[in-house]
């Protein structure tokens, strides 16, 4: 989960305007279940050789593989370079995102979270690469951390009232990792998904991708879950029906439906970020 | 890159998977020709574990095949449990029980597995270390993920297969095997599926056949590496090696879920000479000061009783274990 807002009071929607047990949020996340489209044979394969083809021309190094996420997607078409910026420095929206992100998971996961920070915390003391984290977290004291927890506990409480309780049979799994190797093995484009539902496609277009944010809603989010389809569809040969974006600031749900135009213009993103990268190499 | 996709217009996946795992098998290896290999690979690992410590032991895993292979020499950190160390048991027990119950999902069954190691904590005190232990010594966020990691791995699995499809399917088929020959090293064979072939059999007349030859699945992380083919070779040799079936597998399949791929292998005398070749260098690797030499001829008759010159093995443990042809693109 990714959050590039400071953490401050935020406007919520009230609770009177919020749906009842995640109705409203479950539409949003299924979208027209008669209009999910077949999947078209030709397209994942017609994908990979379009990527192939476009990488091909370029100057591969020979040395570790390139490795593409989103972040570095969204910095090579901004032209930030951060090859030599070291590791990024914690902050409040980071930590803040990191935590949701593990109450969200827990939330998916065993349908109740007990106490925000002190399961947020528990979830990333498993994680020794979250380590950083969790020190940021002790390290505040005084208004910050009255403000850090008094968020925390707003985003919990959106979340907890907002999210859906999803059927086992949706087959829901959290974090899910896809790598996709091409250029026989020199990119490597990749992606963790905070949740995805829906058994492996049979014909018919099953999978949504949902991704949850702690910040505002920014115009990148969409990009970040196209670059996402477009792995999806690489990785499994069927494309997704629908992906969305769960903000827990607001309660609120951006979706939309997945198609062919979707997955090619992530395409051309990624490779034009590509060939920026491997130009200012 | 190595790594067979499958046909991309093929849907779903686990009907190729399936497909491509219960195939008939064109090629097996007879009992007498894995025999003479095995003689082989035992005089040949007999002696590169000389050079071991008295007392000392190694184990090769794909892990250390591949660290051996691709020159890694990064020292290992003990293992310790993470919710990645533990995803793979859970997520086992998992597909046992949702196999066992068809109504039973991965989110329910990973549930129930949690709270049956914790309850199983308290049977195990004083067993330091258990999974049992470490995940009972969690709080909830802490578990909450690593019941996470647990589903997701076993949804992975039971939507890679068309599990109706297989024979007999016995779920988790790990297998270690200490040679007597060698019995500072221990052989791991990382297995998620082992099923049977059902009609025809192998058309392999020399071969004489008291069950249907067994096929083997490995869902494996992240995406093929150069060494895949040798570490899938090493789940069927430790299978052939395995003396309670007697059995040397005739295919394995290799599948990669976070990258859609997989890697059709088929249990040929090469595969399992080659596997072999991995082996033997990973052992010579663990104690690169004390290596032995490959090329004494002399070392190999005293070993032989003065049988001619040196072993196949030994001759061929002699070549870099991994060929350039190895590396191919797909």
């Amino acid at each position: 989960m990714t959050n590039q807002v400071a953490v401050e009071a935020p406007e919520r929607p009230r609770a009177p305007h919020m749906a009842p047990a995640g109705t409203e949020v479950l539409a949003s996340l299924r979208g027209d279940s008669n209009r999910r489209p077949l999947v078209d044979p030709g397209l994942s394969g017609g994908l990979r050789d379009w990527l192939e083809d476009g990488l091909c021309s370029l100057p591969l190094g020979s040395q570790a593989p390139l490795i593409v996420n989103k972040q570095v997607l969204r910095d090579a078409l901004a032209r930030r370079d951060r090859r030599n910026a070291g590791p990024q420095a914690i902050t409040g929206s980071m930590a803040l995102g990191a935590l949701m992100d593990a109450l969200f998971r827990q939330l998916v996961t065993v349908g109740h979270i007990d106490d925000p920070m002190r399961d947020g915390l528990d979830a990333l003391r498993v994680d020794p690469r979250r380590s950083e984290v969790v020190d940021f977290v002790h390290g505040l004291a005084g208004q910050e951390l009255a403000d850090f927890e008094d968020e925390l506990e707003t985003q919990s409480a959106i979340l907890l009232s907002r999210w859906p309780r999803l059927s086992p049979a949706w087959l829901p799994r959290t974090q899910e990792r896809i790598a996709v190797p091409l250029a026989g093995g020199d990119v490597v484009l990749v992606g963790v998904i905070d949740l995805i539902v829906g058994a492996p496609s049979g014909g018919r277009a099953s999978v949504g991708l949902i991704e949850v944010k702690s910040g505002r809603s920014r115009i990148e989010d969409r990009e970040d879950l196209r670059f996402y389809a477009l792995l999806e569809t690489l990785r499994s040969g069927a494309a997704p029906f629908r992906v969305a974006t769960f903000y827990t600031r607001t309660g609120q749900v951006d979706a939309e439906d997945v198609n062919d135009e979707l997955l090619t213009s992530s395409l051309q993103r990624v490779l034009i970020a590509i060939g920026r990268m491997v130009a200012a190499a | 890159m190595v790594g067979t996709s499958l046909p991309p217009t093929s849907l779903p996946r686990a009907t190729s998977l399936t497909d491509v795992l219960t195939a008939p098998a064109s090629l097996s290896v007879s009992r007498d020709e894995f025999g003479e290999l095995r003689r082989d690979f035992e005089d040949v690992l007999r002696t590169a574990a000389r050079s071991l410590r008295a007392g000392e032991r190694i184990r090769v895993d794909a892990y250390h095949l591949r660290n051996s292979v691709s020159g890694n020499v990064d020292r290992e950190s003990p293992f310790r449990w993470t919710p990645w160390t533990a995803r793979r048991p859970i997520g086992m027990e998992c597909v046992r029980a949702c196999l066992a119950n068809a109504r039973l999902t991965p989110a329910q069954a990973g549930h129930d597995v949690i709270a049956r190691l914790i309850r199983r904590a308290d049977d195990e005190r004083g067993r330091h270390g258990s999974l049992a232990e470490w995940l009972a010594g969690l709080a909830v966020g802490g578990r909450a993920v690593v019941q996470a990691e647990g589903v997701a791995w076993a949804t992975q699995l039971l939507t890679a297969l068309e599990w109706s499809k297989l024979t007999a399917p016995i779920v988790g088929v790990d297998r270690s095997v200490v040679l007597p020959s060698s019995s500072q090293v221990l052989l791991r064979g990382r297995i998620e599926v082992r099923t049977r072939l059902v009609s025809p059999q192998p058309p392999n007349a020399r071969r004489t056949l008291d069950v249907a030859p067994s096929v083997l699945f490995a869902m494996m992380t992240g995406r093929p590496s150069p060494t895949a083919r040798t570490e899938l070779g090493l789940a069927a040799l430790t299978v052939a090696l395995d003396g309670r079936h007697g059995d040397v597998p005739v295919r394995v399949v290799g599948w990669w879920p976070q990258c859609g791929r997989a890697l059709i292998v088929p249990v040929d005398l090469a595969l399992l000479d080659h596997t072999c070749q991995a082996v033997v260098a990973t052992v010579r690797a663990a104690c690169p000061t004390r290596r032995v030499q490959p090329h004494s001829a002399k070392a190999t008759d005293d070993r032989t009783g003065g049988r001619d010159a040196r072993t196949n093995a030994a001759r061929r443990a002699a070549k870099p274990a991994i060929t350039p042809a190895e590396r191919v693109a797909s």
